[in-house]
């Protein structure tokens, strides 16, 4: 039997990453330590939280979100391999389903790893302290995981073998039943609880809900043994076909690799995968301006690898608790409308420096070997940031405006400058990272360390006037020295920026 | 002969600044404390194939870096088209065209998108540039690959796709490392006529490479260079003379011989940093 080579050989390479680099296992460390706070709540007892628990967590869709999502990346996706496994594993006496196997073990074991890290500590404290409820739940995580790795994995295979369309449309109703609870709720309001064992999800939370009854288990449980049948159907029967031949072959995608190298490799992976969704959007059409000529390439390369996607993703999980908190009519609730600003502001700015360096570093030599001056490439970043961030800005307003009401000018024109801050910040530091070479995770946490700091004196200088109610005319001194320190920060950075370009060895 | 043309006809003997279009003096290069290049001099003439020629980590894409701005020196002077790169790093820049060794191109961006991006970098005016990118897609059979991704190009494709974005702007200079590396043999043959039509048009090619068989047919000149230093420059019958060998000798055989020679030189030579202090004296 080949599937525990084949399994431990994957977890080797993936897992080797951390013996390399000491930055990895402090990661790592602080992964697993970001749980800490669920344990108090663990040990405060269990009727009052774990009822909270049942209200809060167990109602929220979050419970389904990660199921859809593996069962919707069958659809756009296929089956895989690793490199190494084809090149040296499938030249050999191996059978395709001990390789399937293999591989379904080692997804679980990846998915378990990464999604149940940060509860690692809080889960000894629950065995230890034999809190049933929480065995429970941590129980149904893993189960509700199981099954939609393992529907995952059959779906990638069978699209193979059968009808393409037919077994996206079984997909589909898959995950349909899987949301069913959600849906329905969402759509006709209070539904009866016998919805709720539709989905395997809906089943096991039933099944938690109703644990003081015994007699009202059964259902739950036979709704899901029969989700169990089904799904252990299907993963036999793909497991028949020789995919092999079919699977698309990846480079091994090691978990926690922060190696720069990795990075770039995983953008190349996402541009083959995130084009297929681009808006046609296409440089040969660029203005004359040299300057508005370089935001667009930016702007292309950033539709094209996918990013654009992911911040608005983060904006919409950003706005979930303002969709949650504002149905409930919390009085004030426009004073939290600037936090979430202020977070994208800070932010945003640093994630898309970091893509922009993994995604562009290859290519600066173009700019330095043909380009008759670097100002134009400089500024013209800097105005694609800008134009990333400013209508990401007021989606995010007019998302406030809708859920709790009047937006706050201060909140508009404050964020406005930390942005200028930050890009011109993250030009600069894109630049310097470049010039020195250095992409470790030290230098990227010193990086996040400045552009918190760079935004300090214009956040401080936001909420002076508001701690100490000071009249207007003080509030309007505060406006006029943020705006005096954002223009001189923003034309240091870029000014910098274009002198350590020219520096710059490729 | 002005000042600079007596020091540079001492070091390359035989040079006319009318025909030079390119002339790299007394250069240096250490990356962290290790010398890459140990005070190379070559020039090069117009319409005239330079070989850049030795073996691995002997300083050849170190130079054409240097001499394109993607590396700083530490010492030495570069002419490009009698442009001081030091005094103007960026005119000569719009007169030139480079195949880098490996083929880094933005890959998020179309065939068709690749050439502009190339064209707007280099300021070639719009009018210009399109038809010249339609022309330079039929000539190197990319017209059918307009629309595809650089990612999705085959290795061959990128290598020819890069050429094309070096001719955009009808080049002074090419600059080529490595260029064949990967080109299928008809692949070659059309680069390689492209390169002689650009020479009778009066372009200079600086061809760095490691293929002494395709230095030997192609070069009117080579420079044999070697542990970062110009080991010995000319045509194949002046080398074969400079190396003491007969006349069936092959570029491999001289080659391998001044190579040889040069190891020796550096072993017993003078200590390499009193060197460069007389030749950072001599050159300013």
């Amino acid at each position: 039997m080949a599937i525990k080579e084949i399994y431990l050989m994957r977890l080797i390479a993936s897992f080797g990453s951390f013996r390399r680099s000491k930055s990895t296992i402090l990661l790592l460390l602080i992964y697993s330590l970001s749980g800490l706070g669920l344990i108090p709540l663990i040990l405060s007892g269990e009727e009052s939280t774990g009822n909270l628990f049942t209200q809060m967590i167990l109602q929220y869709p979050i419970l389904y979100l990660f199921p859809t999502l593996f069962l919707f990346y069958s659809i756009i996706s296929q089956i895989s391999v690793v490199d190494y496994e084809r090149d040296f594993i499938f030249s050999t006496s191996v059978k395709p389903y001990e390789v399937f196997y293999a591989k379904t073990l080692y997804d679980l074991t990846m998915i378990l790893f990464i999604l149940f890290l940060p509860f690692i500590f809080a889960f000894v404290a629950v065995i230890l302290l034999l809190k049933v409820f929480y065995i429970a739940f941590f129980a149904i995580v893993f189960l509700i995981l199981s099954l939609s790795v393992i529907l995952e994995n059959s779906f990638k295979v069978l699209t193979i073998f059968y009808k393409k369309n037919l077994v996206r449309l079984l997909i589909v109703f898959v995950i349909l039943a899987f949301c069913a609870p959600v849906i329905l709720n969402f759509a006709f309001g209070d539904t009866p609880r016998a919805i709720n064992l539709i989905s395997p999800i809906g089943a096991l939370q039933e099944l938690l809900i109703s644990r003081a009854n015994p007699s009202e288990m059964i259902a739950p449980v036979a709704s899901f043994f029969i989700w169990a049948i089904f799904s252990i159907t299907l993963f036999y029967k793909a497991s028949r076909f020789n995919f092999l031949p079919f699977a698309q072959v990846v480079p091994l995608r090691a978990a926690f690799d922060t190696s720069f190298r990795y990075q770039v490799q995983k953008q190349q992976y996402l541009l083959s995968r995130m084009n297929r969704f681009s808006i046609p959007i296409y440089l040969e059409n660029a203005p004359r301006s040299k300057v508005l000529f370089y935001a667009k390439e930016s702007f292309v390369r950033t539709l094209r690898f996918g990013d654009i996607y992911g911040l608005i993703l983060t904006l919409v999980f950003l706005s979930l608790p303002y969709f949650l908190i504002g149905n409930s009519n919390l009085e004030d609730f426009t004073q939290t409308s600037f936090p979430m600003v202020m977070f994208l502001a800070v932010f945003f700015p640093i994630i898309l420096t970091q893509l922009w360096i993994t995604e562009f570093v290859d290519y600066f030599w173009i700019i330095k070997a043909f380009s008759s001056e670097v100002r134009s490439y400089i500024i013209g970043t800097f105005t694609w940031q800008m134009s990333i961030f400013l209508p990401l800005m007021l989606i995010s307003q007019v998302i406030v405006y809708l859920l709790t009401g009047p937006i706050s000018f201060d909140s508009i024109l404050f964020s406005t400058l930390l942005v200028i801050v930050n890009s011109s910040f993250g030009v600069y530091y894109g630049i310097w990272t470049i010039k020195r070479k250095s992409f470790t995770p030290y230098i990227f946490m010193m990086g996040m360390l400045f552009f918190v700091l760079l935004s300090t004196p214009i956040i401080m200088m936001n909420f002076i006037g508001k701690l100490f109610m000071l009249p207007s005319l003080y509030n309007l001194a505060l406006t006029i020295a943020s705006l005096i320190y954002t223009i001189i920060a923003a034309s240091v950075f870029l000014f910098l920026s274009i002198r350590m370009f020219e520096l710059m060895e490729v | 002969m002005t000042g600079a043309n007596k020091m540079l006809n001492n070091a390359f003997g035989r040079y006319d600044p009318t025909q030079a279009t390119l002339y790299v003096y007394n250069l240096w290069k250490a990356y962290d404390g290790i010398p890459a290049l140990n005070g190379l001099s070559l020039y090069m003439n117009k319409g005239e194939v330079l070989g850049l020629l030795g073996p691995n980590g002997s300083g050849k894409t170190t130079t054409i870096k240097i001499i394109l701005g993607l590396l700083k020196k530490d010492e030495g002077i570069v002419n490009v088209l009698g442009y001081n790169i030091d005094k103007e790093p960026y005119e000569y820049k719009k007169l030139i065209g480079y195949v880098p060794e490996s083929s880094t191109i933005p890959e998020y961006l179309n065939t068709y998108e690749f050439l502009y991006y190339m064209g707007r970098i280099r300021d070639i005016s719009e009018p210009v540039l399109r038809p010249r990118i339609d022309a330079l897609l039929t000539r190197f059979n990319l017209a059918e690959k307009k629309k595809a991704l650089v990612t999705s190009l085959s290795k061959g494709m990128k290598q020819k796709l890069i050429f094309s974005s070096a001719l955009l702007q009808e080049p002074k200079i090419l600059f080529l490392d490595e260029p064949f590396i990967g080109i299928d043999p008809e692949g070659q043959f059309e680069l390689k006529l492209i390169i002689k039509e650009l020479m009778q048009n009066g372009c200079s090619v600086l061809l760095s490479t490691h293929l002494l068989d395709l230095a030997e047919r192609f070069c009117d000149r080579v420079a044999i260079v070697n542990k970062g230093r110009n080991v010995a420059t000319g045509n194949l019958k002046e080398l074969k003379e400079l190396a003491h060998l007969g006349k069936d000798t092959t570029l491999e055989q001289i080659f391998l011989t001044l190579t040889k020679e040069s190891k020796v030189q550096v072993e017993t030579g003078p200590s390499e940093q009193k060197k460069r202090k007389f030749l950072g004296f001599l050159s300013r």
